[in-house]
């Protein structure tokens, strides 16, 4: 049976009788305790093993998958001080001959500086009945591949040779301790102190369900001591589970069976937004949070006086507090670059000092944001660290839900401004429009409730192309434009020359032009000063197609050269880039809404009479809107074409309205305007 | 970035490679003169950074080990160098090398020399192999640049050197241009008295001088002052850099058959080894006939099916092979690990193969024959050449599927005396040829063509290996697609690997009294994108590897009274001729006889054209794109 849990918030007797509508029972095995709430799991014998595998179902069950996934079995147990065992047991089974890659290589990433990993035991089952031992002592221990955060992390990598379709992989994988380190670590610290959390004596985790291949069963079990009772909820989905206890553990469990394989799409939000999830935690409350974050990183924001100078002289440059602090978070933005590398302990989410990282000019989120906090203190300013979650919800249970650190600015009025330097470079805002509607916590000394950012509506992002175009008689075509970005479609704009190498960015916007005709010859291009962020940024073209126009029998036919819009870069416009929509599974994350504005204006030689315009499509829904036009004005035509798209996230009910706005924009592209000389046409009547 | 270009952009290790220990010395806070001379002079370029020195020096010692050290200074100059070019990385093969940082620093705009901390230097595993065990030998070690600024200038010097003698043979190759601009760059190698070495410079010529140093030969290669090269070409175009770049191969003298052991590890030589790799291929041969067996909707040759499982469902290992110091796994464990690399799936193809019964021949396929022909980089492919049922196969070892023979380079037959030119009987180049009669007359409106396709359009090699059944009507629309042309009938009169052709025949609807034949801008020249042809210019040479013909030509039988709206008013014919491409477009509009003709013939011709003829021949390549140079209008009569 399957039930949707209620959030527990008041004590662990509440919990026994609300969590579960139906409490589906089972009886937890004789589980050998170690210690304080140390919990060996069931043994699982291989002929349990062959049993699970009789049950699953075949290739004809899944034609279009490769591997299936027939058992995922998670047993966590939590002591006293918070530090958890975690152990893992999975059976992996090959369906074909495409799936043997995917299962002959196990990696496991660990943080050596506060886990401990331990892979207990590898199997092949083979489908012809045999169990073999896959040979532990080949496992490496190796350094995991890095790219922009260059901290010491692990992987132990085994492979697993001989697999066969209809073979099954089974390991038993024993990890303790956190992923992620954000512990300040004591002086004398014993073999387990350094897996111990930094917010000692609590747990937290968020428990995925479906996966990118299909799952049969998986089942997340907790036991945990007594007086831990914690926060928990189910959410996009439906799990079945229970919950029994003893003397000193509570034992909880999870599980859920026959999940459909769900790929991975591009652009889709973090899978914790929309495959099911258990999140839980022991902490209290966001508060609680938001004040051990304010103790561990307090420390870090004393500016020494080289600093201090650095932001006499920035601040020199501004008058009013809101200059003065705009000018702090851009000189961060820009000269302190996205490279982390460690500070030994305490690395994770405790910052960087203010004075490493203004030495280091390097350093991940936090650490850019630890520097603009220091430098604004120095300058007197109230600012803080907060934790968020770029491209996901924080769902409302205090688990560590976060993926990127910003900076609270206090005002005087008592309210935060929030800053985020790490997104800042070559952007014109102190936080950007790509992080509307994002939850955040700051950790301030009294203590905060988690946050939402301020929702960006579609005109606050706009890309707008300006055409003016001349056919000349012979059908060819000249064009001058210029593209303007303004919010978060000008920083696209910017970084697009300003993180590529000069000759990549000018191939870049070539490219995009080539939209217009692939051979058009490019006479002129110019752009604005990426770095000038106190005006919108543009580019300008000026071109030629030769023979654009068909010219021929009774006159010219050409199609708008700005029907096809040069935005088609997955950054700016993804929901013309990834269409069509309607066979698509998973949300799309366009970050920003936004609004798009043609116009263009055609000259055409003297004499031609349009024959087949006015032309026009409009659409208004919830998500997009639009309205696309070509007529005759004035001896000339003109294209104006607008479309809104109104929201960062795109779920499944918006796809249509996607495919709608691609096909119009489609429609546009594909029509041709026919031009007949107007003499001809005046003569023809009138013999009629 | 791909492979290619970070074997260009990465300060890189892996010519010579070695286990893991390095120790950051010399922490002086003075810089040298080149350092202060560059700090505040203003570069007039359009590059991202300058390299203001590059002195690599490779010495090969006595009993075979190497020794590389190299010192790099960059000043940085845009945002894009300063995060791009901070944090270089360096390769090595950890149970063989070890590597030393003997200084990393940055000196800010002011002048403040920065060192990178232990703390700034960071073991990874290189993404490509990071799912691959057996190749995790190899590392890559991240240098992170501190206090880095627009203005700021990096230094980094380093040594990788052998810790036990494991090569078979010295050699390496060096490019002399990047995506900065070069200053200096300084190669010299340091051979012991009595070795020779050769060496070719290719697409440049370096200054070059031969000493000595006691008992020890000095070859030195310099360049100065090199502008720098738009990597997104490199990277985005279907070739090796090794061919259009400036770039230095060397190497120690080897014998054809020692090439053939050292390097090819006698792949296909029925030496006493063989028996092993017929016992070890039977192993491999009965799991895939087992699979086969099982996959009952599948029908394929067994040789096929035997190609697609080895060189197709396991994973490739992209590696620069001479990391890894040439050595291979046994076929068996290889095919059974899920993944190998091209060297060694032509071991497991030869192997399995011949346990097979196959007449099997392994084939390599090498960039150049020159000097350097016997240099490892000059390998560019492993194939397999099957005799099934009489006709020749050739099978790549790199999983691609792609028909006919070996195009890339030139092919030599792996064998026990050395390498035999492989002779094709018919070396094929790529054709379309579209004939098309559309029949506007009263009581017909129907059209009929035939279609032949040869080299990479003929769909044999696609149609013969695919597991799902490919209709010959998704063939013909790859090469038009007309609303007014409805296909009712669509005949493979001959599938076959020098040539497939294709009859079709069908409807013409009209829309509004009108019908609209727009048969668009050439197939070939239509993958505008994929040849890189956006671009307005370059900074690299283009390379054109192959022949491409296309000739499309149609008639169109007007209807009595049936008016002719469009008509590409252009002069009747019109030719074109350059550097790597030929046009010609014939036009005929024959009102007397109601017939029109249009002929459309496009040649790409093989060629290496400089940044100039680029400009040219996109210039030429254009006359003939414009979609409406191909389309007639034509109103029919009401009836």
């Amino acid at each position: 049976m399957i039930n949707k849990s209620e959030k527990w918030k008041t004590g662990k007797k509440n919990l026994v009788l609300t969590l579960f509508l139906v409490i589906q029972l089972i009886v937890i095995p004789s589980a050998k305790v170690e210690g304080e709430g140390f919990f060996e799991p069931p043994a699982l014998s291989d002929s349990e093993v062959f049993e699970i595998l009789k049950k699953s179902k075949g290739k004809e069950a899944y034609p279009e998958q490769h591997v299936v996934v027939v058992t995922s079995r998670t047993y966590v147990s939590v002591e006293e001080s918070g530090l958890s065992h975690n152990t893992e047991r999975r059976v992996l089974k090959v369906l074909d001959s495409d799936g043997i890659p995917d299962a002959s290589v196990l990696r496991f990433d660990y943080d050596p500086a506060t886990q401990f990993i331990s892979l207990k035991w590898v199997k092949i089952y083979k489908a012809d009945g045999k169990v073999i031992e896959v040979d532990k002592t080949k496992i490496k221990d190796l350094p995991q591949p890095l790219s922009g955060i260059y901290w010491p992390m692990r992987m132990k990598l085994l492979g697993v040779t001989g697999l066969q379709p209809g073979d099954a992989v089974a390991y038993e994988v024993y990890k303790k301790g956190f992923q992620i380190a954000y512990l300040m670590q004591s002086e004398n610290e014993n073999e387990d102190e350094k897996y111990i959390p930094p917010m000692k004596g609590h747990y937290y985790d968020v428990f995925l369900f479906e996966e990118t291949v299909p799952v049969e069963e998986k089942r997340y079990e907790i036991h945990i001591p007594h007086n831990k009772p914690f926060h928990w909820e189910i959410y996009n989905g439906e799990v079945a589970g229970g919950h029994k206890f003893d003397e000193k553990i509570d034992y909880y469990f999870w599980y859920k069976k026959d999940m459909p394989a769900i790929p991975d799409e591009k652009r889709q939000p973090d899978r914790s937004d929309f495959v099911t999830k258990l999140v839980l935690a022991t902490v209290k409350d966001w508060k609680e949070k938001s004040v051990w974050f304010f103790k561990t990183n307090e420390p870090m924001f004393i500016p020494d006086e080289e600093i201090k100078k650095k932001v006499g002289e920035i601040v020199s440059q501004g008058k009013t507090d809101r200059e003065k602090v705009k000018l702090l978070l851009r000189w961060v933005a820009h000269n302190i670059r996205y490279a982390g590398i460690t500070m030994g302990k305490g690395e994770g989410y405790t910052l960087h000092s203010g004075k490493m990282t203004f030495e280091d000019r390097c350093g991940v989120c936090k650490d850019i944001a630890g520097m603009l906090i220091t430098m604004m203190r120095a300058a007197g300013y109230k600012a803080y660290p907060a934790m968020t979650m770029a491209g996901a919800r924080v769902e409302n249970i205090p688990a560590d839900q976060f993926n990127h650190c910003v900076v609270a600015w206090e005002k005087g009025d008592g309210k935060y401004e929030m800053l985020d330097p790490t997104w800042m470079p070559f952007d014109m805002d102190t936080w950007s429009r790509a992080e509307g509607e994002q939850d955040y916590l700051i950790g301030s000394e009294k203590g905060e409730d988690l946050m939402r950012t301020q929702s960006y509506k579609f005109e606050d992002n706009i890309f707008e192309i300006w055409g003016s175009a001349t056919i000349s008689k012979e059908g060819n075509l000249e064009e001058k434009i210029k593209i303007e970005g303004t919010g978060y479609a000008d920083t696209r704009m910017r970084r697009a020359l300003a993180y590529k190498s000069f000759s990549e960015g000018r191939g870049f916007y070539q490219k995009l032009l080539s939209t217009i005709s692939p051979v058009l010859k490019l006479k002129d291009f110019k752009n604005s000063d990426y770095h000038d962020l106190n005006k919108n940024f543009y580019i300008t073209a000026n071109y030629s197609v030769k023979g654009f126009a068909a010219i021929g029998g009774k006159g010219m036919r050409f199609k708008i050269p700005l029907s096809n819009p040069p935005l088609k870069e997955e950054r700016w416009s993804p929901y013309l880039v990834l269409a069509p929509w309607k066979e698509r599974k998973n949300p799309a994350m366009f970050w920003f809404p936004q609004m798009v504005k043609i116009n263009e204006v055609v000259k055409i030689p003297s004499g031609f009479v349009a024959k087949n315009l006015p032309w026009e499509k409009s659409f208004s829904g919830d998500f997009v809107e639009y309205n696309l036009k070509i007529e005759e004005v004035l001896k000339r035509i003109t294209y104006s074409g607008m479309w809104k798209i109104k929201g960062r996230v795109a779920l499944k009910k918006d796809f249509e309205e996607l495919d709608d706005l691609v096909s119009a924009i489609d429609e546009a592209r594909g029509m041709e305007v026919l031009m007949e000389i107007a003499g001809k046409n005046k003569k023809e009547q009138s013999k009629k | 970035m791909n492979g290619k270009i970070k074997k260009l952009f990465m300060i890189s290790g892996y010519i010579f490679c070695l286990t893991f220990t390095y120790t950051a010395i010399g922490a002086s806070q003075d810089y040298p003169v080149i350092i202060a001379e560059n700090l505040r002079k203003n570069f007039n370029t359009t590059a991202d950074a300058v390299v203001l020195q590059d002195k690599i020096t490779v010495k090969l010692l006595e009993d075979g080990r190497v020794v590389e050290n190299r010192k790099r200074i960059v000043k940085l100059l845009s945002d894009f160098a300063v995060d791009e070019y901070a944090d270089p990385r360096i390769s090595f093969n950890s149970a063989y090398q070890k590597l030393d940082i003997i200084s990393a620093y940055t000196v800010t705009p002011q002048g403040k020399r920065v060192d990178s901390g232990q703390n700034a230097k960071n073991l990874s595993t290189p993404e490509e192999i990071a799912k691959f065990p057996h190749f995790s030998d190899i590392q890559e070690l991240v240098v992170t640049h501190v206090g880095v600024e627009r203005g700021a200038i990096t230094v980094l010097e380093y040594e990788i050197s052998d810790t036990k003698p494991w090569r078979d043979f010295f050699y390496g190759k060096e490019f002399f241009s990047e995506g900065s601009d070069i200053n200096e760059k300084i190669l010299e190698i340091r051979i012991p008295e009595g070795k020779e070495i050769a060496w070719k410079a290719y697409n440049f010529q370096p200054a070059f001088k031969r000493t000595e140093d006691g008992k020890i030969d000095v070859y030195t290669f310099s360049v100065s002052n090199v502008s720098a090269i738009n990597p997104a070409e490199v990277e985005n175009d279907d070739f090796d850099a090794d061919e259009v770049l400036p770039v230095l191969f060397y190497t120690e003298k080897i014998s054809e058959t020692g090439f053939v052991k050292s390097i090819l590890k006698n792949t296909g030589i029925k030496d006493a080894s063989f028996e092993q790799c017929r016992e070890e291929g039977k192993e491999i041969l009965k799991t895939i006939e087992k699979e086969m067996e099982e996959k009952s909707d599948i029908e394929l040759e067994e040789a096929i099916w035997i190609f697609k499982r080895i060189a197709d469902k396991i994973a490739t290992v992209k590696i620069f092979r001479d990391i890894f110091g040439w050595q291979l796994r046994s076929p068996q464990d290889a095919f059974f690990s899920g993944y190998a690399d091209s060297l060694e799936k032509l071991r497991i193809l030869f192997c399995t193969f011949e346990s097979a019964g196959y007449e099997t021949v392994p084939i390599v396929t090498l960039k150049r024959v020159d000097e350097m022909k016997l240099h490892p980089d000059n390998i560019s492919g492993f194939w397999v050449r099957v005799n099934l049922k009489g006709l020749y196969f050739y099978f790549p070892s790199s999983g691609s599927l792609q028909g006919g023979e070996p195009k890339d380079g030139e092919s030599f037959i792996i064998g026990s005396d050395g390498l035999s030119k492989a002779s094709f009987v018919s070396p094929l180049s790529t054709m379309l040829k579209l004939n098309f009669i559309v029949d506007l007359r009263k009581g017909k409106m129907r059209f009929e063509g035939t279609l032949h396709l040869r080299g990479k359009v003929n769909p044999y090699w696609e149609m013969l290996v695919s597991e799902k059944k490919i209709e010959p009507v998704n063939i013909i629309q790859r090469f038009f697609n007309n609303n007014f042309l409805k296909m009712e009938n669509v005949c493979v009169k001959r599938l076959a690997l020098d040539e497939s052709v294709f009859t079709f025949e069908g409807k013409v609807e009209q829309k509004e009294g009108e019908v609209d034949l727009n048969f668009g801008s050439p197939y070939f020249s239509s993958n505008f994108e994929k040849m890189g042809l956006f671009r307005q210019s370059r900074t690299t040479p283009l390379k054109i590897k192959e022949k491409e013909t296309e000739i499309m030509s149609f008639a169109v039988l007007l209807p009595e009274k049936g008016e002719v709206i469009y008509f590409p008013e252009k002069e009747e014919k019109f030719e074109t001729k350059g550097k790597g491409v030929e046009l010609k477009i014939t036009k005929n509009l024959l009102k007397t006889d109601g017939k029109i003709k249009l002929e459309r013939k496009l040649k790409i011709e093989p060629a290496t054209l400089t940044p100039e003829e680029y400009i040219k021949f996109r210039e030429m390549l254009s006359e003939g794109f414009s979609p409406d140079s191909f389309r007639i209008i034509v109103k029919i009569p009401l009836e």
